[in-house]
C-alpha cells in the first residue's frame, strides 16, 4: 500500500492521490494524522538493527511496516484534541512523546519516503527562515539582501510569483528558468528534503530566492511529476 | 576567535574557560544574564554563503561572527532567570530574550567554524527510538523496546520478558527528562491509561554502566557503580550511592564511539553504554549537551581541556 500522510484538508494531495490512480494506476490511500495518533492500536518495536511497526486504523484496517510499499510524508502536525481536558503540564509532554514516536515509527519503514521526519519535526528538517536563506545562498540562488537583527522585526522575503517542485533529482516547473534548476536540486539536498518547493520572487536586480516549503501545492504538479511518483513508487526506489 | 556563551559560573562553561586560560588561548564570554547588554545582527546569506554579521556586549568589543572559529554554547532558556520569569510572556525584554537565543542558535547552525554543538545534531535525542535507530546502525546493541498504546501488547511484552527472567523498564521517548523505572504489577493493573498516549517499555540490560565522552575523536569513559536503576538519582535513595572512576574501553567500542559521534553530527557526546555479563556494548542514548562536568570532578579526567584544544584547531 502506498500511503499519503496528510492533513484531511489537504487538497492538493487528494488531487495529487486521484492522479495516480486515474494515469499510472497506483492506488495510493490518504491517512490523516488524525488516524495515526487516534488509532486503537499501534506499536513500535526495536530490537537490534530490526525495527517492527504496525497500526490498526479505523478506516483501512491494520498497516504493518512489511504491507507499506511507500510514504509520501506531508504531515505538518500530530493533533492534540483528545487531550483538551489533560492539565497543561502533562499535555505539553504527551505532545513531545507523541512527536518522538511517530518520527520514530514512520522514520523506521523500510520503504521509500519521500521526507522523512526527523526527531525534532514530523515534517521533516526544520528551519529558521534566515537559515533557508543561507543554503539558498550557498545552493547559487540569487536572495534579496536580508538583515537579521535582534532588535527589529524579521525581514519580509519577496512575496513569490514562480516556483518549481524538486522531487529527487528531477525539477518540475513551466515558469522557471531550466538554468536555475541545479541550484535547487542542491538546495533540496542541503536541507535534507526529497520533495521541496522553491519559491522565487521579483529583488531589486532580478528574480530572487523567496522561501521553500517542503509540503508543494502539489495542485500546481505537472504530469512529469505524478509519472516520476508512480515511478519511485513502482520500481521501489530507495 | 573562541566564543564560550551561556552562564559562566556553570561548571561546563566554566570548566573549559578554565581549561582554555591554562592553555594561554584566547577566548570571549557572552554572558548570558547579561541579555540587556547582547546585540546580535546578520546576514544569512552574507559574502559567498558565509553569514556574516556583529555580535556586540556593551561595553566590550565587537566581535565578527565570520571570525568566530570555535564556539561552545549552553544556552538556557527564559526560565533560567528570575528577572525574566516575573515578566509576562509578551513582555518587550522577554520577547527580545527569545530572538537573541533563537538567532544565536541561527548563527551557530551556520557558523563555519567548530561548534559544539549544532541543532541538527542536538535534535536527535529528542526521539530515543529515532536515535536508538542511529545507534543500532553503529554496531551498537539497544535494548529490546516496545512502544505501545494497546495495553495487551505491553502486558504480553513484559510477561515475555519475566518468563526469560528480564524486567521491565518504561520511560520517556522524548527528550523530557523522565526517571526510569521498573514495571511494576500496579503498573500493570493501570495500563489502560495508555489509551492516551503510547509509552516506550524496554527490557532491562544487566551490566555494568559506562559513560563516554567524545570530543571530536578523543574518547574518555567513566565506569560507574551505583546501587540504583537510573544512576542520575541513585544518591535520592535511602543508602543509595554511585561510584565513578576512569575506564579503557577496548579499542572497537571507541572507534565505535567516535563513529556514532560523527554520525549524529555531535562532535561533543555524552553516551551512556552497559557492558552486560557476555562481553556486549549496550547503548541506551547519547547526550547532545553532556554535563562532562560531574565526570570530571569525580574522575580527574581532562575532558575540559578536550574541548578547549577542539575548539582551538
Amino acid at each position: 500500500m502506498i500511503l499519503f500522510l496528510c492533513s484531511p484538508n489537504d487538497v492538493s494531495a487528494r488531487w495529487f492521490v486521484a492522479a495516480l490512480r486515474r494515469h499510472h494506476g497506483v492506488a495510493a490511500q490518504i491517512i490523516t494524522p488524525q488516524e495515526l495518533v487516534y488509532a486503537p492500536d499501534m506499536q513500535h518495536r526495536l530490537d537490534g538493527p530490526e525495527t517492527f511497526g504496525s497500526v490498526t486504523l479505523t478506516s483501512h484496517g491494520r498497516l504493518d511496516s512489511g504491507s507499506i510499499r511507500g510514504v509520501v510524508n506531508r504531515l505538518e502536525y500530530l493533533p492534540d484534541a483528545h487531550l483538551a481536558r489533560v492539565n497543561a503540564t502533562d499535555r505539553a509532554y504527551i505532545q513531545q512523546e507523541l512527536l518522538a514516536i511517530w518520527s520514530s515509527w514512520i522514520s523506521a519503514l523500510p520503504c521509500p519516503v519521500i521526507n522523512r521526519p526527523t526527531a525534532i519535526s514530523v515534517t521533516g528538517p526544520l528551519f529558521h527562515p534566515a537559515i533557508w536563506q543561507h543554503h539558498a545562498a550557498a545552493a547559487g540562488l540569487a536572495s534579496a539582501p536580508m538583515l537579521y537583527d535582534v532588535d527589529l522585526p524579521d525581514p519580509v522575503p519577496p512575496a513569490p510569483v514562480h516556483s518549481v517542485i524538486v522531487c529527487k533529482d528531477q525539477c518540475h516547473s513551466t515558469s522557471v528558468p531550466p538554468d536555475l534548476f541545479r541550484a535547487c536540486r542542491d538546495l533540496a539536498y542541503y536541507a535534507g528534503f526529497d520533495m521541496l518547493e522553491v519559491m522565487f520572487g521579483r529583488g531589486p536586480t532580478g528574480t530572487v530566492f523567496s522561501h521553500a516549503s517542503p509540503l508543494p501545492d502539489l495542485s500546481r504538479a505537472k504530469p512529469g511529476l505524478v509519472a516520476q511518483v508512480a515511478q519511485i513508487f513502482q520500481e521501489g526506489a530507495p | 576567535m573562541i566564543v564560550l556563551a551561556g552562564l559562566p559560573d556553570e561548571p561546563p562553561i566554566a570548566r573549559v574557560a578554565t581549561a582554555l586560560d591554562d592553555l594561554g588561548i584566547a577566548f570571549r564570554m557572552i554572558d548570558q544574564r547579561r541579555h540587556a547588554d547582547l546585540h546580535l545582527s546578520f546576514d544569512p546569506a552574507g559574502a559567498q554563503g558565509v553569514l556574516q554579521g556583529t555580535l556586540r556586549c556593551a561595553g566590550e568589543e565587537d566581535i565578527a561572527l565570520e571570525t568566530v572559529t570555535g564556539l561552545y554554547q549552553r544556552l538556557h532558556s527564559d526560565e533560567s532567570f528570575p528577572e525574566l520569569c516575573e515578566l509576562s510572556r509578551d513582555a518587550p525584554a522577554r520577547v527580545r530574550f527569545g530572538r537573541f537565543v533563537t538567532l544565536f542558535t541561527v548563527f551557530s547552525d551556520l557558523s563555519t567554524g567548530r561548534v559544539l554543538n549544532r541543532t541538527p545534531g542536538m535534535g536527535t535525542n529528542n526521539s530515543k527510538p529515532f536515535q536508538a535507530q542511529i545507534i543500532a546502525r553503529c554496531g551498537f546493541g539497544i535494548p529490546r523496546t516496545l512502544i505501545t498504546n494497546a495495553p495487551d501488547r505491553a502486558r504480553a511484552f513484559v510477561q515475555e520478558a519475566r518468563a526469560q527472567g528480564r524486567e521491565v523498564i518504561f520511560k520517556s521517548a522524548s527528550a523530557v527528562r523522565s526517571i526510569v523505572r521498573s514495571v511494576t504489577d500496579e503498573d500493570l493493573a493501570r495500563l489502560d491509561r495508555l489509551r492516551i498516549c503510547p509509552v516506550q517499555f524496554q527490557e532491562r540490560v544487566e551490566g555494568r554502566d559506562v559513560r563516554v565522552h567524545v570530543v571530536g575523536d578523543e574518547v574518555f569513559a567513566t565506569r560507574i557503580t551505583t546501587t540504583g536503576v537510573d544512576y542520575r538519582y541513585a544518591s535520592r535513595d535511602e543508602g543509595g550511592s554511585t561510584d565513578l572512576e576512569p575506564f579503557d574501553l577496548p579499542p572497537e567500542v571507541e572507534k565505535r564511539a567516535i563513529a556514532l559521534s560523527q554520525m549524529l553530527d555531535l562532535p561533543l557526546a555524552g553516551i551512556d553504554l552497559r557492558e552486560t555479563p557476555g562481553g556486549d556494548w549496550v547503548c541506551f542514548e547519547v547526550n547532545p549537551s553532556p554535563a562532562y562536568s560531574y565526570y570530571e570532578a569525580n574522575t580527574g579526567q581532562p575532558i575540559s581541556t578536550a574541548i578547549a584544544r577542539y575548539l582551538a584547531v
